[in-house]
């Protein structure tokens, strides 16, 4: 369990302003956000690196704050994993063992067990230099973990590899982790990376957690119009609202009119997810719940595997649907027709005002 | 073909360089006979000569290493105010000429002054004796120590060390057993080029330090006073013993 309170760090350059964040035992917990939010700083403070101007952090309940890095018994993996060039494979594993005092048959034992739940039996005696990259990261999570520690710290770690590598070592990651059990924090850009591996996700901008949420929460109600803007969500409209009865609300977006289901007022930023706009044909009856319904025209139809996007232009407005292949052969969607769209009032979800 | 043309350039290019510098080296053996070499190249003065010359400039060597070692450590890795300063200063024995550095020696460190008196108490007396050689020796070659070891640090991905000091290594166990492996071949770099240039010294140990006469002045001697033919013939085991020892360490130290 680590608990971080009230955390500032001033470097100049990079600032971390009041980070509250706390990770439960065996949790997975993913720090997201853009490249200069202040993750690594973040991560580096939690380990020991950098010294936080104010606030403490509590590993299992003891406070590490003023302990230099080699006492508070967490692991680190760096983006680019950091293996000791003048040792071996089966060396860099045996560092932490070593400096803890085990036998050399115990070592060896610890070793070949890690080495073997992560797939580099064959490799021990290589030099890490001549391993790959995806190679290299499963020695620098050997490393991490042989030492049995009290959470692994990740920086970026699948940044480095290429596409393919990269999804494999996300599932790996995953099941990795479901097996040992291991608390993990770790740090990226990608929200699809952080969506297949985090029970909850940390979003960071500028330095702030604006958000702790899991994946599920962020994309149905994510709350904050820069996160949404960095998932690179569709369907993110501003308007001005004004409240009617029944706690719904009136939203003029350009020419187009819709009802939400939150109370607003004033100038506010909407969401609407694709998924949530519904398709019919001219002149069939759409369903009583949809509160907003419209004609619009398909501006252009893209593949987008495994679902098709469909863009329309409401007037004014352009909206994205996503539909199944065979929905979209049914419905006969091609360019520059005309179809009706609904979209419930609970569907349109107001994220800022 | 264009590359082709630029690598043939740079070839020739190169090789008047190389002509530049062997051909006064070579021509130290030619019209040398062995006859000569052997009598002034190992007489008795010339061979306690070159065992001081080398002895002297191997302890300056292994001074520079114990102190350049912490300094260019903390030089490349803590940042304060007055760094760039310090790293200037360090260089300065680069530039000044041989004999102003060996005035500055004998000014501040001779017997009649505090820390001279109190040295020479301690029976490292600067004038005119072994330990005035070292001094000089490791003055004029303390930039290259610590400018190679600085090189050599910084060349050390600071991520090592973190994931070091994570495993539960303490700053100093980080340091011997992941930087300094590390930064080795620095050391052996910086190790080479101060014994080298300790053993160039001329200038500043004719100042300080003309007795005991180390191989460096000897030569010198001998050219003025028997000139040119017997000054060949002492310098010759010198330039033997520095070639084949440059080789040797180079070899080694990219097995390293």
């Amino acid at each position: 369990m680590i608990e971080i309170r009230e955390l500032s760090v001033d470097l100049g350059e990079f600032k971390l302003r009041d980070i509250d964040l706390s990770i439960g035992d065996g949790e997975y917990l993913v720090v997201m956000g853009p490249s200069g939010a202040g993750k690594t700083v973040l991560l580096q403070t939690i380990l020991g690196i950098v010294r936080p101007i104010r606030g403490r952090i509590m590993v299992d309940n003891v406070d590490v704050t003023d302990l230099p890095p080699e006492r508070r018994g967490l692991s680190y993996v760096p983006q680019n994993y950091a293996l000791f060039p003048h040792m071996t494979v089966l060396e860099n594993i045996a560092f932490g063992l070593r400096l803890r005092g085990y036998n050399e048959g115990e070592i060896i034992k610890k070793v070949k067990t890690f080495a073997e739940i992560l797939g580099i039996e064959n490799l021990l005696h290589r030099n890490p230099t001549t391993l790959s990259g995806g190679e290299q990261q499963r020695v620098a999570l050997a490393r991490a973990l042989v030492v049995d520690p009290r959470a692994i710290l990740l920086d970026e770690p699948l940044s480095a590899l290429d596409k393919s590598k990269r999804i494999e070592l996300q599932s790996f990651l995953r099941r990795l982790h479901s097996e040992l059990g291991f608390t993990a924090i770790h740090v990226t850009h990608d929200y699809l990376e952080a969506s297949l591996l985090a029970d909850r996700i940390a979003v960071m901008f500028d330095g702030r957690i604006f958000r702790v949420a899991s994946f599920q929460e962020l994309i149905e109600d994510p709350g904050d119009e820069k996160i949404v803007e960095f998932m690179g969500m569709d369907n993110v409209l501003r308007g001005r609202a004004e409240k009617m009865k029944e706690g719904l609300s009136k939203v003029r977006v350009s020419d187009l009119e819709l009802v939400t289901a939150y109370e607003a007022e004033g100038d506010i930023v909407l969401v609407i997810r694709p998924e949530d706009i519904y398709i019919h044909p001219l002149g069939q009856l759409t369903p009583m719940s949809a509160r907003n319904v419209f004609r619009g025209v398909v501006e252009s139809v893209e593949f987008r595997s495994p679902v098709h996007v469909v863009t329309f232009r409401v007037g004014e407005v352009r909206l994205r649907s996503v539909i199944t292949r065979q929905a979209l052969e049914e419905l006969g969607i091609g360019p520059k027709k005309e179809f009706l769209l609904s979209v419930k009032a609970t569907a349109v979800k107001v994220i800022s005002q | 073909m264009h590359g082709l043309r630029m690598a043939q350039g740079f070839a020739a290019l190169g090789f008047l360089l190389i002509l530049f510098i062997l051909l006064p080296l070579a021509s130290l053996t030619v019209g040398t006979s062995p006859r000569e070499v052997i009598k002034y190249g190992f007489d008795s003065e010339a061979l306690s000569a070159l065992y001081i010359g080398i002895s002297a400039s191997l302890l300056a060597t292994v001074i520079l290493m114990a102190l350049g070692i912490p300094l260019a450590y903390v030089l490349a890795k803590r940042e304060f105010r007055g760094r760039e300063l310090i790293k200037a200063l360090i260089d300065l024995p680069l530039i000044i000429p041989h004999g102003v550095a060996g005035i500055a020696l004998l000014v501040a460190y001779n017997s009649r002054t505090m820390i001279g008196s109190l040295l020479t108490n301690l029976g490292l007396k600067l004038e005119d004796s072994f330990w005035g050689i070292v001094a000089v020796m490791a003055f004029v070659s303390a930039p290259l120590m610590v400018d190679s070891l600085i090189d050599g640090f910084l060349g050390v991905d600071v991520n090592l060390e973190y994931v070091a000091r994570s495993l539960g290594a303490s700053e100093s166990t980080t340091f011997w057993k992941v930087t300094m492996p590390l930064a080795s071949r620095s050391l052996i770099t910086g190790s080479l080029l101060s014994w080298a240039r300790g053993m160039s010294e001329v200038g500043a140990l004719l100042i300080v330090a003309y007795y005991p006469k180390s191989i460096n002045v000897l030569i010198m001697e001998r050219f003025w006073t028997y000139g040119l033919k017997v000054a060949k013939a002492t310098a010759l085991p010198l330039l033997v013993i520095s070639l084949v020892s440059f080789v040797a360490i180079r070899r080694f130290s990219r097995r390293v």
